[in-house]
């Protein structure tokens, strides 16, 4: 497993150092640099000859250092205290990674929470309510792991699943640590005998996320700037069914489908505007073929299938609604196709999705099978 | 649960309706300061002394740090009537009755959680998050016996803080540097002329 303890180092110096920094232009350097190297650390050590073997952490390592370098490639020039809360909810996420007590990863989790309400300054008032909202979950997981800890674990699971799908509600990005800590969830009860009681109510999590997330598009019609956020979370519903239907196979479609979504919304990110690259990520994101998710979507679809075909109805009304909106949200007329940064994560996830190289699907496979 | 811890249980319970009806801001920080002290006592009852103690000093705190910092706003109107307020948290408390030995503190968690969601003034809402975290230490009370740490663990103020951090936000209202960065645009933000359609 990547220590991610010594991952976080890189962002946790690099928000000392924006804080003090007030060049704009070394900021920015620092900002990607710290992202950078991180990526490289996370793509490097599962590979050295020492390494221990592969879990879902070490792919999301990679996936959160991905996410935050496209942030602050194509993001906005940003005050020096946001871009210093960027790293620290960088390093927070990194930290919760390392498997710990629940109530460890917790405070981390409050942490990246928190470093991602900083995120919205100059608007106060906008921090102040999200820190608020963002108290609510807090307060709703802690119940819910002292819940789990006596016993309770109706109680504790549901509380627990609830305060968390907040907290991604309020962060998207917040959504495969999110995931992974359901994993472990369901891991740590499984034992027990409670059959599949924490797996249940991820399935039914995930189902109501995708079907309000689709209801929101399809009556609210919040348009193309709320778009992204409400689609990263259909396409976590989505996810969350499968893990919580259990099963190597479904974990691995699972995993190939978080990696997809990361690549498809920095595609996003990386787009320019009104372009056919844009049009491309939207697409993608949404789940539709032939580029981004579909991929991991029709593995996860085909393995509910074969374990629960009555889910398939609930799962098809909330996907194809979702993809309705995406296409008429869709201009009649683009831009020419040139050539964008936002192509190489495209290709990427063609890559991942319709070809993967033998060794990487043997590591997601590897992933699949391990303790999360 | 003991007979004290059980009865200060209930207090605190108690305490968390004279918070969904208290009308005047003074009144629920005096009624949030003395449900945190049942908790407290409820929690020493089941000889979790230090975490007892880390969580009166936190619930005595919060009203304290609120006042010093001129954080604390008018009351408000209600969301909702009172009577459908109080019906609801009959409701809600029933519900938790079916919870066993967890059916204090799911009580207090749910009239914490009414209290956030009927009350629109910051400080109280701010009071009803700090209720939550009252719930969970209460609800790890019981277990002192077989895990010591975990009281002291769930009783460091970490959502009071947050609470407390947004309340200073609320009241503050303008860029903490008394400056912005030339041509920067607020998180999430997409450039104009961004609209595909």
């Amino acid at each position: 497993m990547i220590p991610s303890t010594g991952l976080a180092v890189p962002p946790l110096l690099a928000a000392a150092l924006l804080v003090a920094l007030h060049a704009t232009a070394w900021r920015r350097r620092v900002d990607q640099g710290a992202c950078l190297l991180v990526l490289l650390l996370a793509l490097v050590l599962p590979w050295m000859a020492d390494a221990p073997a592969p879990s879902a952490a070490d792919l999301l390592a990679i996936l959160f250092a991905a996410g935050a370098l496209t942030d602050a490639v194509a993001g906005p020039s940003r005050h020096r205290f946001v871009q210093a809360a960027g790293q620290l909810r960088l390093a927070a996420m990194l930290l919760a990674l390392r498997p710990a007590d629940p109530l460890v990863s917790l405070l981390f989790l409050a942490l990246a929470s928190t470093a991602g309400a900083a995120r919205r300054l100059p608007r106060t008032d906008a921090v102040a309510a999200r820190l608020l909202a963002g108290n609510v979950s807090l307060g709703l997981a802690l119940f819910g792991v002292v819940a789990l800890q006596a016993g309770s674990v109706p109680i504790g699971g549901a509380a627990l699943l609830l305060g968390w799908g907040a907290l991604v509600v309020l962060d998207p990005t917040l959504l495969p640590l999110v995931l992974l800590l359901a994993l472990r969830l369901q891991a740590a009860t499984g034992a027990e005998s409670h059959g599949n009681l924490v797996g249940n109510l991820m399935v039914a999590g995930g189902l109501g996320v995708l079907l309000a997330s689709a209801a929101v598009l399809l009556l609210r019609r919040p348009g193309l700037r709320r778009l992204p956020n409400l689609t990263t979370l259909a396409q976590g519903g989505v996810a969350l069914c499968g893990f919580g239907l259990g099963g190597p196979d479904l974990r691995f479609a699972g995993l190939v489908h978080l990696a997809l979504l990361t690549l498809s919304r920095s595609a996003l990110l990386l787009s320019g505007e009104a372009g056919l690259d844009r049009l491309a990520s939207l697409l993608g994101l949404s789940g539709l073929p032939p580029i981004g998710l579909f991929p991991s979507l029709a593995l996860i679809v085909g393995g509910i299938a074969v374990m629960a075909p009555w889910l398939l109805l609930p799962m098809a009304v909330g996907l194809v609604g979702l993809g309705w909106v995406c296409v008429a949200s869709l201009p009649a007329a683009v831009g020419p196709a040139h050539l964008s940064p936002a192509w190489l994560p495209l290709v990427l996830a063609l890559l991942l999705g319709f070809a993967m190289p033998a060794p990487i699907a043997a590591w997601f496979h590897a992933m699949a099978v391990a303790p999360p | 649960m003991n007979a004290l811890s059980q009865g200060m249980g209930g207090l605190a319970l108690i305490l968390s309706f004279g918070l969904l009806c208290a009308r005047r801001t003074g009144l629920a920080l005096l009624l949030f300061g003395l449900q945190g002290l049942a908790v407290s006592v409820a929690v020493a009852a089941q000889h979790a002394l230090s975490a007892a103690a880390l969580n009166a000093v936190s619930v005595l705190a919060v009203p304290w740090l609120a006042r010093q910092w001129a954080v604390v706003s008018a009351a408000g109107d209600r969301t909702w009537s009172m009577p459908v307020t109080l019906a609801a948290a009959a409701v809600l408390s029933l519900v938790a009755a079916a919870a066993g030995t967890l059916a204090l503190p799911l009580a207090i968690l749910l009239l914490g959680l009414l209290l956030v969601g009927a009350r629109p003034s910051p400080i109280l809402q701010a009071l009803g998050l700090c209720s939550l975290q009252q719930a969970a230490v209460l609800a790890a009370s019981g277990l002192a016996g077989t895990a010591p740490l975990l009281p002291i663990a769930v009783a460091v103020p970490v959502l009071p803080a947050l609470a407390l951090a947004a309340l200073l936000l609320h009241a503050a209202g303008g860029w903490p540097t008394g400056e912005r960065p030339k041509g920067e645009r607020p998180e999430g933000e997409w450039p104009q002329g961004d609209r595909l359609s």
